[in-house]
């Protein structure tokens, strides 16, 4: 998302260098906001059914089956998201131009957003960032010198630059993948299977988006919503101020990665290892003894740091923000400020819960963004009718149940570890029998009878054929 | 009187000889009325008997050990536990003295979830105290799996419905004496325990011996098997073996003293004492009367002919009985051919009676027996034994007490072929002296192994129960450490 946000900001940047319009801005705004909500929301419910089926992949050494899950959840998406942003554009009162660039970038989006899943799942963040870092400064220049040197349509050239950035992150991403996970075999289907294995998965990714742009998408009917242009709405007032709030948990998303989980990660997998690996109560104990006192302590200074850059952002975007002279009100800083607070209750809640999957404590972290979706959205809903000032404080009523639930589930959670570990395991092991893993068996199967028989043909017919045709050569 | 009979492992789906006791015993008794309540490892065995079922058996149950993996787990099973219930979890679980009343009360009664437990803070608490005070430097996963799997079947067949009867008559301790523990404690109805080979010993060797029980757990089943017996012989009315040793160590094991009784095992004499001597045919003919089971450890039987073999060209190897463990049949199988040895005759499942005519002499290999029927068949039939010394079996060969008339077979240790090929040798050479033996085992068998008389002392044993069971008063609701502090 942030990735998202930054090439948003960039190109409203760009937009104000080469003198667009208002109402064109905001329709660029608008446009490229809708792709990238409308992408999210779509991969949101897979993205932790396809990070849970690679991370059991990856355990039990079945990598084969990664780049085929890959091809089947990003199919799925681009056919099912296509098709229904593609109506929504149909009837959005836009130019077909602006349709087809808008069609382009939202299927652009799912694929990176797809691909970004997969490869955090094996953790290579530098990969990832090299790969936007690049990227960025290719739409960034791309924009710039289309808006400098042509005199085709702004929205145009921005929309097709910001295509171009996420084209070449998409393939470079692809790229990675390639070289990390062989040729797929079986059906790529398969990976649904870990939705009848994990129901309640598929569904806190999705609670989560409605959760953290419910509210942006509410305030569009307050009253600093406008219609920009046939379905598009906005709230600039509101938008803006949140897409540079949002920059204020950047800090969390990295520290969460290079220290929460360089330091945490090691004793977690050593404390399971404990459980698969013959070891004894004293060991297993004091391995959860540090594990969870390392996991207290990053979790607590995550907050410190969060709080503590948040009210950095804060004071920081209160002294700049109204020199970028772009229109920021009083009434907006005010809202920057609140959003600022509400995004950091959010990250360091979904810190949590991301430790709560760590654990597989499932359906903790299903309540937990469930309620942060409904509490969110809701309150956004009733404030939206009061005073302006009060505007934004929805995110941050929301982030807060959502930092206490999850806090107070994850204490309760790991006092008990031993009994989620062990005695929550049925005693018997058996597998889910339900309609879409039959479905997925009969699909394996056809699968795997035509990858046999295209290999065997390719061994009798084109491997003999090129060693006759070497041996005539000779 | 309506007896219901508790069996495990045995009948009617395995040919054996405890198998054909209770067959005889029941069809001895037309006035009583039978329940069966069986156990067996398999569920594919359901209904597959070996045995045509006497005309007063009114009612056969049949428990599969391996239905307990069909449990599931439902949310109405979870069950909060008082401090009572958790400790007698906790002394079941560390194979103490638990309060089974307790138990029964709530697997049979209230019926609670196996898995419930199973899945439970209770029973993770209790593995990790037993952990902590015993198993420090053993895998927990292992400890937490290995409890898991002791438990299933125990719980399991306590959840089991319990059949009507006027008086409960377990054939083993184990398994079946819970059974016959609970019932007779949920019906206040009295229960009678016989021992054929004294179970929780059987167990006890068999477990020691396995490659599957990892040596830190070994103590643990034991002392699981020590504790079921514990539990039968503390409910029961009335203990019952077949000869003074097993007696013994029933005692050792904790049976009180003044519920012991020895009712030796009898066999229909006149059938087998009619059968013809064996007609001279150039061979000596060695019969075996066994199931292929490890347990009659056929394979040192088949080492002691292979050795016998070299001695004596014309002996004959007969080996007459069903199959109970296939793997052990055909690596019975194969050890015979990779030793290339000639003359062995695996006959299967026959009429005995019959083909005892065509036999010089039987052979027991056994390791661990009680008072095998066919060494009582074969000696009313004028066949002497060879036997291994296991259970009673020198009791039998070589009489007891006021008994002098002399040896009716040989006795060797068990699994030592030499020692087997040795005294196989010597009846094969010894004509004289194997007919004298076989006279001898005739009368000892008519004096002191008649069936009529094992039916006459098991039905006055019934009707001694029922009426002390009456008299005391002792058939209301009172758990049975009470009854034993009651008598003492």
């Amino acid at each position: 998302m942030l990735l998202g946000v930054l090439l948003l900001v960039g190109m409203i940047l760009l937009a104000y260098y080469g003198n667009t319009i208002k109402h064109n801005r905001e329709l660029l705004l608008s446009m490229i906001t809708y792709a990238l909500l409308a992408s999210l929301t779509v991969t949101s419910f897979f993205t932790m059914i396809t990070t849970r089926f690679t991370a059991d992949m990856l355990y039990s050494e079945k990598k084969d089956a990664i780049m085929t899950s890959f091809y089947g959840s990003l199919g799925l998406m681009l056919v099912i998201g296509g098709i229904g942003y593609g109506i929504f554009l149909y009837f959005a009162g836009i130019p077909f131009a602006y349709q087809v660039l808008s069609l382009l970038l939202f299927l652009v989006l799912v694929v990176v957003w797809t691909e970004t899943t997969y490869l955090t799942a094996i953790k290579d963040y530098r990969s990832i960032l090299i790969a936007f870092a690049v990227s960025l400064l290719i739409a960034f220049a791309t924009g710039f010198l289309l808006v400098t040197f042509t005199e085709m349509d702004n929205i145009i050239v921005l929309m097709i630059a910001v295509i171009i950035g996420y084209g070449v992150l998409a393939g470079w991403y692809f790229c990675l993948l390639y070289k990390y996970f062989p040729e797929g075999f079986g059906t790529s289907m398969n990976f649904l299977r870990w939705t009848e294995k994990y129901p309640a998965l598929t569904w806190v990714g999705a609670l989560i988006t409605f959760g953290l742009f419910g509210h942006l998408i509410i305030m569009w009917t307050s009253p600093l919503g406008v219609q920009i242009q046939g379905l598009f709405y906005g709230a600039p007032q509101y938008d803006v101020p949140a897409l540079i709030a949002f920059f204020s948990i950047l800090i969390t998303t990295v520290n969460f990665v290079t220290s929460v989980e360089v330091r945490f990660y090691p004793l977690y997998k050593n404390y399971f290892s404990l459980f698969n690996n013959e070891g004894n109560i004293g060991d297993i104990d004091t391995a959860e003894v540090n594990m969870i006192r390392i996991l207290r302590d990053e979790l607590s200074y995550l907050g410190q740091k969060q709080m503590f850059s948040t009210i950095i952002f804060i004071v920081l975007g209160t002294i700049l923000i109204p020199k970028l002279d772009i229109g920021f009100t009083a009434g907006m800083l005010g809202m920057f400020r609140v959003l600022c607070v509400g995004y950091a209750l959010y990250t360091i809640a979904n810190s949590m819960m991301l430790i709560l999957l760590y654990f597989a404590d499932n359906k903790g972290a299903l309540w937990s963004a469930a309620l942060f979706a409904v509490v969110t959205n809701v309150s956004t809903w009733i404030l939206k009718y009061g005073n302006s000032s009060y505007y934004g404080f929805g995110l941050v009523i929301g982030g807060a149940v959502f930092c206490i639930a999850v806090y107070i589930r994850l204490n309760i959670y790991l006092k008990k570890l031993k009994y989620h570990v062990l005695s929550e395991q049925p005693v018997f092991a058996k597998s889910a029998e339900g309609k879409i893993t039959v479905l997925c068996d009969r699909l394996d199967r056809r699968a795997i009878i035509k990858q046999r028989s295209r290999r065997k043909f390719y061994e009798d017919n084109i491997a003999k054929k090129s060693t006759v045709d070497m041996t005539t050569s000779k | 009187m309506r007896i219901c009979v508790i069996l495990e492992g045995c009948y009617p789906y395995v040919r054996g000889g405890v198998s054909s006791w209770i067959h005889n015993y029941m069809q001895a008794m037309p006035q009583h009325q039978f329940v069966l309540w069986v156990i067996g490892a398999e569920s594919k065995n359901r209904g597959r008997f070996k045995y045509d079922l006497p005309t007063n058996v009114v009612e056969i149950n049949e428990i599969f050990l391996d239905d307990a993996m069909k449990m599931e787990v439902n949310k109405g099973d979870l069950i909060k536990f008082s401090e009572i219930e958790i400790e007698a979890h906790r002394q079941l679980i560390t194979c103490e003295n638990p309060d089974w009343n307790v138990l029964f009360r709530l697997y049979n009664q209230k019926q609670i979830g196996v898995l419930a437990f199973l899945m439970s803070e209770a029973f993770l608490n209790i593995l990790l105290d037993m952990s902590h005070e015993r198993y420090q430097y053993i895998s927990f996963a292992e400890l937490f799996h290995t409890q898991r799997s002791m438990l299933l079947p125990m719980l399991y067949i306590m959840k089991q419905k319990i059949p009507n009867a006027d008086i409960y008559h377990s054939t083993s301790t184990g398994y079946g004496g819970l059974l016959g523990a609970m019932a007779s404690a949920i019906k206040k109805k009295p229960l009678v325990v016989t021992e054929h080979g004294i179970y929780t010993r059987e167990r006890e060797e068999e477990i020691l011996r396995s490659t599957w029980v990892k040596p830190y757990f070994k103590q643990n089943w034991i002392s699981l098997f020590y504790m079921l017996s514990k539990c039968a012989y503390f409910q029961a009315s009335s203990v019952t073996s077949l000869f003074n040793r097993a007696m013994h160590i029933q005692e050792q094991i904790g049976c009180p003293v003044y519920k012991l009784k020895v009712i030796g095992n009898g066999i229909h004499f006149r059938s087998f004492g009619l059968v013809p001597d064996k007609e001279d045919n150039g061979f000596i003919d060695i019969g075996a009367i066994v199931r292929f089971h490890p347990i009659k450890d056929l394979k040192t039987m088949i080492y002691s002919f292979f050795e016998l073999k070299q001695r004596v060209q014309n002996a004959r190897l007969h080996i007459l009985g069903d199959t109970d463990d296939e793997q052990y049949y055909e690596e019975c199988e194969d050890l015979i051919k990779q030793l290339q040895i000639k003359d062995v005759l695996i006959v299967g499942n026959t009429n005995v009676v019959k083909y005892l005519s065509q036999l010089d002499f039987t052979l027991l290999t056994s390791i661990s027996e009680g008072q095998p029927l066919s060494v009582l068949e074969s000696l009313a039939a004028r066949r002497p034994c060879v036997t291994t010394d296991v259970g009673c079996c020198r009791e039998i060969l070589e009489g007891t007490g006021y008994d002098t008339m002399g040896r009716a077979g040989i006795c060797v240790p068990p699994m030592d072929s030499q020692a087997i090929a040795s005294a196989i040798e010597f009846l094969c050479k010894n004509e004289d002296d194997r007919k004298r033996m076989g006279i001898i085992g005739q009368k000892r068998v008519q004096n002191s192994f008649l069936h009529e008389d094992m039916v006459k002392n098991y039905s006055d044993n019934y009707e001694e129960v029922i009426k002390k069971w009456q008299e005391s008063g002792l058939n209301l609701s009172v758990s049975s450490h009470e009854k034993d502090l009651l008598r003492r």
